[in-house]
C-alpha cells in the first residue's frame, strides 16, 4: 500500500473532498477556504511473479474560493464544459460559486441563503444547486440567479445531513439527521416529488455514495453503519452495522465490485458481490415509478442507450399482452370454428364432410411463420385500407346472408328441393361472395361519407385513438387461422361422437335440426368442445411467430383493438439475442418462460377440472 | 331405493293378475270395427343396391296393438322407422309407394316431417334419456314446440309421467340426471317423454330386449293402458311378448311381409307354413 500526497500550505488541511461524476476528476476543499482540484491515475507493472498497480497523482489546478481564507464545510465539484466549484465556509449563509470556463477565465459569485446548509450537491450540467437544511427543508438553487424553490424532504426540524444524486443525476436521494433515507425526483409540472422510499437507518445519514455502474448507493450513519441499496427495487441489499468508529469516507470500486471504507480504525475494503439488484418482486409485478414518469406505471423497457438507463422489467405488461392476444384470437376463433364444426358434423352431406374436415386440418399444418409473415406483410397494410369493409363484412354478412338462406326457405319445394339433404353449403359460396361483395360497396360509400375517406385519421381526430398497423384485427384474424383448425377438428370430431339415439330420440319427438342441434348436441359435447377451445387457448398463449411478425411488439397496456401489443413468448424472441448470458434480461427471460409455463399449466388444469365434470355429467350416454 | 323397489315389486304383483284378466277379456270381446290409421301401399325400399321392403301392403287398425315379428334382418324395424320418417337420416335410401297416416301420404314433397314426428311417437330398443333430469327429459318435446308456460309443463310432465306408471317412483327427485334410473325406469321415461308431445300413434322399437323380466313385464302393463288412447306398432323378437300384448301381428321375412292376421290366429292357426315354422321355432 502506498499514500499521496496532496501539498498543502502550513496547517492548511483538507477539510472536505468531492468527486466529479462525469470524469473521475476530484477537487479537495481545505480549511483555509482554498479547492485543489486532482487526479488519480494507475500504471501497471507486470514482473515474473505478481503485478504491481502504482498509483500516479495529478495536481491540477488550485482556486481560492473563500477569498476570506475560511475553512470550507461543503464543497461540491463539476467538470465539462466548465468546472464549476460550491462551497459554503464555516458558520456562513453564502453560497460561493466559481465557474472556470475551458479558456481559464474564472467567474465568480455569491448567492446569500436564509440559513446555513447542512447538504449540498450540485447536479453534472452545473444548472442548478440543491441545498439541504437543518430544518429538514430542501432549497432549489438555480445557478442562474432566479429565485428557487424549497420542498420539505425531511421531517420538520429535522435536518437534511446527506445529499446526492444518483448515476443519470435524476433521483436524489436524501439522507436526513433521523436516519430516513428517501429518494426524490422532479416530475412533471409538479417538481420534486418523493419517490423512494428506503426506511430508516437507526443512526444519522453522513454519507451516500451512488455507485458509477447502475441504481445501487451506500448510506452510512453516524453509528458506524451503512446499508446497500438499489433505487428501482426500493430494497435494502446489504448492510453491515459492526463498525464501532464513525465512518469517515466510504467509496464504490470503480467496477462496483467492492467497497473501499475508512474509520477511525483505518482502510477497510469489501468484496461486493451484487448480482441483479434491480430484480425484486416489485419490479417484476407492481407499478413503479421510474426516473422522468409521471406516474408509477408497470412498464417493459429491458435496455437503454446509455450507461445511466434504469431497466424497467415488469412482467405485467407482456401477461396483459399475452392475454390480449389470446382473447382477440378467440374472439375470432371460437365462433368461427365451433359454428362451423356444428355445421359440417350436424347439417353438412357426409360427403361434403370428408372434403371439408381434412381440408381444414391441413390449415393446422400451415407454419405460424408463414401466417405471420402474410399477416404482417400482406394483411396489416390491407386491413388499413379495407377497415370499415372489414368491419362492415364481420357485422353484416351474417345478417345478408341469413335474410338468403330465410329466402331460400320460403322458395317453393320444387326449385329447392335438388339442394337438400345437406347440399345447401353449394348455395352458400354465391351467399357468401354476394354478402362480401355489398359489405365492400358499402364500406367503400360509408368510408369517403361519413369518415372522409380516412378511418385511421378520423379515429384520431373524433376520438384520439391511436390506429397502429399492426394492431389486435390482424392478430385476431391471423391467430385465428393458426388456431381454428384444431378446435375445429376436435369439436367436430366430440360433436360427431354424441350417439346417435341422442338425435335420434330428440328428432323422434319433432324437434328440428337445429332444436337438435343445440339442445341435444351440444350440450352432449359440450365436454369435448371444451377441451377443443382450451387446446386452441394453449396454442394462442405459447404462439410467437405469428405475434412476434404482425404485433408490431409494443408492451403497452391497453385493451384497444387498433393497437398492437408484446407477448410472453415473443419477448422472449425479441430480446434473448440481446441479453447478456447470466445477466439480469437473460433470467427475467427465463421467469417470463416460466410464467408462460404457469398460465398455460393453470388454465389446462382449470379446463381439464371443468372437462372432468362435463363429462361426468354427459357420462354413460 | 330398496324400500322402493321392493314397493314396486310388490304392486306388481299384485296388480299383474288383473292386467292379464283384463288383456284376455279384452280380446274375447267382439271388437267394433276400427278405423284404419295406418296404410301402407306397395312400399319398396332400398338401401343403395339392397332392396330391403318388397311391395308391402298393410293396414294398421286405431287404437290397437299390432306387432311386427320375424327373424333379424327381416325388414321389421326398418319397416317400422318409415312411419315417422326416420330412415330419411340414413343416406342413400330410396322409398317408392304409399304410407298414409289418416289418409294423407307422409312422403309427399309437400309433408312436413317435423308435424309428422310430432304425431308419431317413437320407443327405442335401447332407453335413450337425455342426460338431462327426469323433469326435463320429459319436458323436452314441449320446449321444443315453444311451450314457456311453467303451470303446464309441469302439468303435462306430471300427466305423462303417470300415464307411464312412473310418477309415484320419482316424484321426488325429478330434477335429479336420469341416468340415476334403472333400466326399466329409463324406458318409461321414454315412454313419458314420447307421450307428452301427445302423439297418435306411438311405434316401439323392441322396447323391453335390454330389460328384465320383471320391467318387461311392467312395459307391457303400461302397452295394454296406452292402448286406449294411442294406436301402437311394436317390432319385437319376442314372439310370447308379441302373443301377450298385441292385437293383430304382421310376420316379416326377408322384406317381405308373409302373413298379418288377428294375433290369436297366427299363434294358433297361421295360413303360411313359414309362419308356423318361425312360430314353433323351426327357424329364426
Amino acid at each position: 500500500m502506498r499514500s499521496l500526497e496532496i501539498p498543502l500550505e502550513n496547517d492548511e488541511q483538507i477539510s472536505i473532498v468531492s468527486p466529479s461524476l462525469s470524469s473521475k476528476n476530484f477537487a479537495a476543499g481545505t480549511t483555509r477556504g482554498r479547492v485543489i482540484e486532482f487526479s488519480l491515475q494507475f500504471k501497471a507493472e507486470d514482473s515474473d511473479e505478481r503485478r504491481t498497480v502504482i498509483p500516479i497523482l495529478n495536481i491540477g489546478k488550485t482556486t481560492q474560493l473563500d477569498s476570506a481564507g475560511r475553512r470550507l464545510k461543503l464543497m461540491r465539484y463539476g467538470t465539462g464544459e466548465r468546472t464549476v466549484m460550491v462551497g459554503i465556509a464555516e458558520g456562513s449563509n453564502e453560497l460561493l460559486i466559481a465557474g472556470r470556463e475551458e479558456d481559464g477565465e474564472v467567474v465568480r459569485m455569491r448567492i446569500g441563503l436564509e440559513d446555513e446548509p447542512t447538504a449540498l450537491v450540485i447536479n453534472d450540467f452545473k444548472s442548478e444547486l440543491m441545498a439541504g437544511f437543518e430544518d429538514g427543508s430542501l432549497r432549489v438553487v438555480p445557478l442562474s440567479g432566479e429565485a428557487g424553490v424549497s420542498v420539505q424532504v425531511a421531517p420538520r426540524g429535522t435536518s437534511v445531513t446527506a445529499l446526492e444524486y444518483l448515476i443519470g443525476e435524476v433521483t436524489l436521494i436524501v439522507g436526513d439527521a433521523q436516519g430516513n433515507i428517501s429518494g426524490w425526483m422532479n416530475v412533471r409540472n409538479r417538481g420534486l416529488q418523493k419517490t423512494r422510499d428506503f426506511g430508516r437507518r437507526n443512526k444519522a445519514i453522513i454519507q451516500v455514495v451512488p455507485s458509477w455502474r447502475n441504481k445501487c448507493f451506500v448510506a452510512a450513519d453516524a453509528g458506524g453503519g451503512f446499508g446497500l441499496y438499489h433505487s428501482t427495487s426500493e430494497r435494502l441489499l446489504s448492510e453491515s452495522s459492526d463498525s464501532t468508529s464513525v465512518i469517515t469516507h466510504l467509496s464504490f470500486a470503480p467496477k462496483a465490485d467492492g467497497l473501499v471504507l475508512s474509520d477511525a480504525a483505518g482502510i477497510k475494503t469489501f468484496h461486493l458481490i451484487n448480482d441483479h439488484p434491480e430484480v425484486s418482486w416489485g419490479t417484476l409485478f407492481s407499478k413503479i415509478w421510474y426516473e422522468s414518469y409521471d406516474k408509477p406505471e408497470y412498464t417493459w423497457q429491458s435496455s437503454g442507450g446509455t450507461d445511466d438507463f434504469e431497466p424497467k422489467l415488469s412482467m405485467i405488461p407482456l401477461i396483459f399482452g399475452t392475454i390480449k392476444a389470446t382473447l382477440y384470437a378467440m374472439l375470432f376463433a371460437i365462433p368461427m370454428a365451433v359454428l362451423g364444426a356444428l355445421y359440417t358434423s350436424q347439417f353438412a352431406h357426409p360427403r361434403i364432410r370428408t372434403i371439408i374436415k381434412p381440408t381444414v386440418e391441413i390449415m393446422a399444418a400451415l407454419p405460424s411463420v408463414v401466417i405471420g409473415f402474410i399477416a404482417g406483410l400482406w394483411l396489416a397494410p390491407l386491413l388499413r385500407d379495407v377497415l370499415v369493409e372489414f368491419v362492415l363484412v364481420l357485422l353484416l354478412s351474417p345478417l345478408i346472408i341469413i335474410l338468403l338462406v330465410w329466402l331460400f326457405n320460403k322458395l317453393p319445394t320444387n326449385i329447392t328441393s335438388p339442394f337438400r339433404h345437406g347440399y345447401e353449403v353449394v348455395l352458400m359460396i354465391p351467399a357468401v361472395i354476394l354478402a362480401v361483395g355489398l359489405c365492400y360497396l358499402l364500406g367503400n360509400w360509408i368510408e369517403t361519407a361519413v369518415f372522409n375517406g380516412d378511418v385511421p385519421h378520423w379515429l384520431y381526430t373524433a376520438f384520439d385513438i391511436r390506429y397502429d398497423q399492426r394492431n389486435s384485427i390482424v392478430i385476431g384474424v391471423a391467430m385465428a387461422f393458426a388456431t381454428m383448425p384444431i378446435i375445429f377438428t376436435i369439436t367436430e370430431d366430440s360433436l360427431s361422437s354424441v350417439p346417435v339415439h341422442l338425435t335420434s330420440a330428440s328428432l323422434a319427438l319433432g324437434a328440428s335440426r337445429w332444436q337438435t342441434a343445440v339442445k341435444v348436441v351440444l350440450p352432449a359435447a359440450s365436454a369435448g368442445i371444451f377441451s377443443a377451445i382450451m387446446i386452441g387457448l394453449g396454442r394462442a398463449v405459447g404462439e410467437t411467430m405469428i405475434v412476434l411478425m404482425a404485433t408490431g411488439n409494443t408492451p403497452i397496456m391497453d385493451w384497444s383493438i387498433f393497437n398492437g401489443m408484446r407477448t410472453l413468448s415473443a419477448n422472449i424472441a425479441v430480446e434473448i439475442p440481446e441479453a447478456p448470458q447470466g445477466g439480469s434480461l437473460y433470467r427475467t427471460l427465463f421467469l417470463s418462460g416460466l410464467i408462460l409455463f404457469i398460465m398455460t399449466f393453470f388454465v389446462n388444469t382449470v379446463a381439464e377440472l371443468i372437462r372432468q365434470r362435463l363429462r361426468k355429467k354427459y357420462a354413460s350416454m | 331405493m330398496g324400500d322402493k323397489d321392493t314397493i314396486s315389486i310388490r304392486t306388481k304383483i299384485d296388480a299383474s293378475p288383473d292386467t292379464t284378466g283384463d288383456g284376455m277379456n279384452h280380446s274375447t270381446v267382439p271388437v267394433t270395427p276400427k278405423r284404419i290409421k295406418i296404410e301402407t301401399r306397395g312400399v319398396n325400399m332400398y338401401y343403395g343396391s339392397h332392396h330391403a321392403l318388397k311391395n308391402i301392403h298393410l293396414d294398421i287398425f286405431e287404437k290397437e296393438v299390432t306387432a311386427l315379428i320375424g327373424p333379424s334382418g327381416c325388414g321389421k324395424s326398418t319397416y317400422l322407422r318409415l312411419f315417422n320418417r326416420m330412415n330419411d337420416l340414413i343416406e342413400n335410401v330410396r322409398i317408392d309407394g304409399a304410407i298414409n297416416i289418416d289418409g294423407k301420404n307422409i312422403y309427399d314433397k309437400d309433408a312436413d316431417v317435423v308435424a309428422l314426428r310430432k304425431s308419431v311417437g317413437m320407443i327405442f330398443q335401447k332407453s335413450n334419456p337425455f342426460p338431462k333430469s327426469i323433469y326435463d327429459n320429459v319436458a323436452y318435446g314441449l320446449r321444443v314446440n315453444g311451450e314457456k308456460s311453467k303451470s303446464k309443463v309441469d302439468e303435462v310432465v306430471e300427466r305423462c309421467l303417470r300415464k307411464a306408471a312412473l310418477w309415484d317412483e320419482v316424484k321426488d327427485r325429478l330434477k335429479t340426471s336420469a341416468y340415476g334410473m334403472s333400466g326399466g325406469q329409463q324406458q318409461r321415461l321414454c315412454i313419458a317423454r314420447a307421450l307428452a308431445v301427445d302423439p297418435d300413434i306411438i311405434l316401439m322399437d323392441e322396447p323391453c330386449s335390454a330389460l328384465d323380466p320383471i320391467a318387461t313385464q311392467k312395459i307391457e302393463d303400461l302397452i295394454e293402458e296406452l292402448k286406449h288412447d294411442y294406436t301402437i306398432v311394436i317390432v319385437t323378437h319376442n314372439m310370447q311378448q308379441a302373443a301377450r300384448v298385441s292385437d293383430k301381428t304382421a310376420f316379416m321375412w326377408l322384406g317381405e311381409l308373409i302373413e298379418f292376421s288377428e294375433t290369436k290366429k297366427i299363434f294358433t292357426s297361421p295360413s303360411q307354413k313359414m309362419t308356423e315354422d318361425y312360430i314353433t321355432g323351426r327357424f329364426g
